[in-house]
């Protein structure tokens, strides 16, 4: 079952993203981007695909309470009563809007607009949201438009461009509009992430699923910010030409679904409030404690001595190493798999040598 | 774009500030309180949570034989759930479960242990080492909690070898790379 939500949660983020980016290649003018081949029955397949996946937080907790009341009972209740039932209403009404819109080929305006409506239809349903209304809402929405602005026109652009016309003058304007999105992704990340993690804890939230699936994502967002970094710098240097951009941004692409991949399994997760509770009630996650060796229990208060240090540090230095064998390998030209093996490298290693210190 | 980051920097500074840090997911207090001893009959549970929760939230009560309890009206209000308990408490512990979904869909539940020892019947009173396994350990000053300190996990060193061979491998097959 949660395997299910998180692969609907990962496809709806996706869909997003690709009706966004094509939004935004509508306000680009033809010489400034690269001709897109997406036909017209995709984008109406991806915004019913949104009103499909979205379907996902209904679901669990339609199975969460499985056996307590009927199916049907419960379904009716979540979707009336609940926040996230009522959010999905909101979502399918305008995805239906937006489909007739697509179709008919509306106003690009329009489309914005239909667009903004879901993703605030989201933010609204968020956890944050439920923290604190107004700046959660507004913080889940903002790091969701940015998040989906920056990946869609990097979608478009890096699996479905026709040919590598005008693409000089599209990663031009490109990489200042990736680098302001990064910063704005970033930065409303990390306040949307001090909502459910205190600073002070980030380190002591690894003993629960959440802190470790956490420590996951953003240990994938560095290397796709690095892949991000040499493109422009690539960009801004071979201005001459024979420097092909693909490889970068198909690289990144990928790396952006990992990053989406776990932020999919974040949603199924309790957030680690109050990390000493957790322990006590639900115990702390079965695979840190394989990798502590032990049992753990409350109260909770990791140190970089708590592991192992040798091998915590000579991990960490392997996954710098890793970062050394990126930029070799984008040096050398190799394929986009070298780009892929050595990231994916980098992430676990990091991962492990974090563990194996701090658990 | 040294004005674009000082732009950012302000944006960023602006966002932290006006979070609050306090963020708590979870029961915020209840009547009875955890593991409290009640001197008296109990005839009205109330729990009090952080945030607003969803109708379809429930709990449960339990005696020792994990016997169910059958509780009257729990209704949700808001953040607060609340039942009545139709037939009196004997001497005894009890067990609350509640099952709560907040606004956003997330599911929390836990539990709430508590003993009822009124003063005419001492003889219900549970043995002191079983109070304090129910009781969750708080005010500990203990610093490390893992307690099998036992450090040896093999696979770390399974990880570490697998790592040295694919730096080498990846770094020789590039190499040999034009």
């Amino acid at each position: 079952m949660n395997v299910l939500i998180v692969l609907l949660e990962l496809c709806s983020y996706i869909f997003f993203s690709l009706l966004m980016g094509h939004v935004v290649l509508l306000f680009v003018s033809d010489d400034r981007k690269p001709a897109i081949q997406m036909s017209k029955p995709w984008l109406l397949i991806s915004i019913l695909g949104i009103i499909l996946c979205s379907l996902g937080p209904v679901l669990q907790v339609v199975a969460h309470f499985n056996g307590v009341m009927s199916v049907s009972e419960t379904l009716m209740t979540v979707i009336t009563d609940f926040q996230v039932g009522k959010a999905w209403l909101v979502i399918s009404w305008v995805s239906i809007f937006l489909w007739f819109t697509t179709l008919h080929n509306g106003s690009r305006y329009l489309q914005a607009f239909w667009m903004l409506c879901l993703i605030t239809a989201v933010g609204y349903a968020s956890h944050v949201a439920s923290l604190s209304f107004v700046a959660g809402w507004a913080m889940h929405s903002i790091h969701l438009l940015s998040v989906t602005l920056w990946a869609g026109v990097l979608l478009h652009v890096s699996w479905f461009a026709k040919d590598g016309k005008n693409l000089h003058s599209f990663l031009k304007w490109f990489s200042t509009f990736a680098a302001i999105c990064m910063a704005i992704i970033l930065s409303s990340g990390f306040a949307v992430m001090l909502f459910v993690v205190d600073v002070k804890d980030y380190v002591n939230s690894w003993v629960l699923s959440y802190g470790q699936t956490l420590l996951l994502k953003h240990l994938s967002i560095i290397p796709l910010l690095a892949l991000a970094f040499v493109n422009m710098y690539l960009t801004r240097k071979g201005k001459k030409g024979g420097f092909n951009p693909f490889p970068f941004l198909r690289a990144e692409s990928i790396l952006f679904f990992i990053v989406i991949g776990f932020t999919g399994l974040l949603g199924t997760l309790s957030p680690p409030h109050n990390i000493d509770f957790t322990v006590d009630s639900e115990g702390a996650a079965k695979w840190a404690q394989f990798m502590a060796g032990g049992t753990i229990s409350s109260p909770v208060h990791l140190t970089i001595q708590s592991g192992q240090i040798l091998e915590g540090v000579s991990l960490i230095t392997f996954s710098i190493a890793f970062l050394g064998m990126l930029a070799y390998s984008i040096r050398k030209k190799a394929s986009i798999v070298w780009y892929v093996l050595f990231s994916v490298c980098f992430i676990a290693s990091a991962y492990f040598g974090l563990n194996r210190l701090y658990l | 774009m040294r004005k674009f980051s000082l732009i950012v920097t302000l944006i960023a500074l602006l966002i932290i500030k006006s979070i609050p840090v306090e963020a708590h997911t979870g029961l915020a207090s209840s009547t009875p309180d955890n593991g409290e001893v009640l001197k008296k009959s109990l005839h009205e549970i109330v729990l009090h949570f952080e945030t607003d929760i969803e109708s379809l939230s429930t709990m449960k009560l339990f005696d020792e034989s994990n016997k169910e309890i059958p509780l009257q009206g729990v209704t949700v209000e808001k953040n607060v759930m609340s039942a009545s308990i139709g037939t009196p408490l004997n001497n005894g512990s009890y067990k609350i479960n509640w099952n709560i979904v907040g606004k956003d869909g997330h599911v929390i539940q836990g539990d709430i242990p508590f003993q009822i020892a009124q003063e005419e019947e001492k003889q219900a009173v549970k043995p002191e080492s079983e109070i304090k396994k129910e009781t969750p350990t708080q005010n500990q000053p203990e610093k490390k909690n893992i307690v099998n300190e036992d450090k040896e996990t093999p696979i770390f060193t399974y990880i570490i070898i697998g790592f040295v061979v694919l730096l080498i491998v990846g770094f020789l097959l590039l190499r040999r790379k034009r």
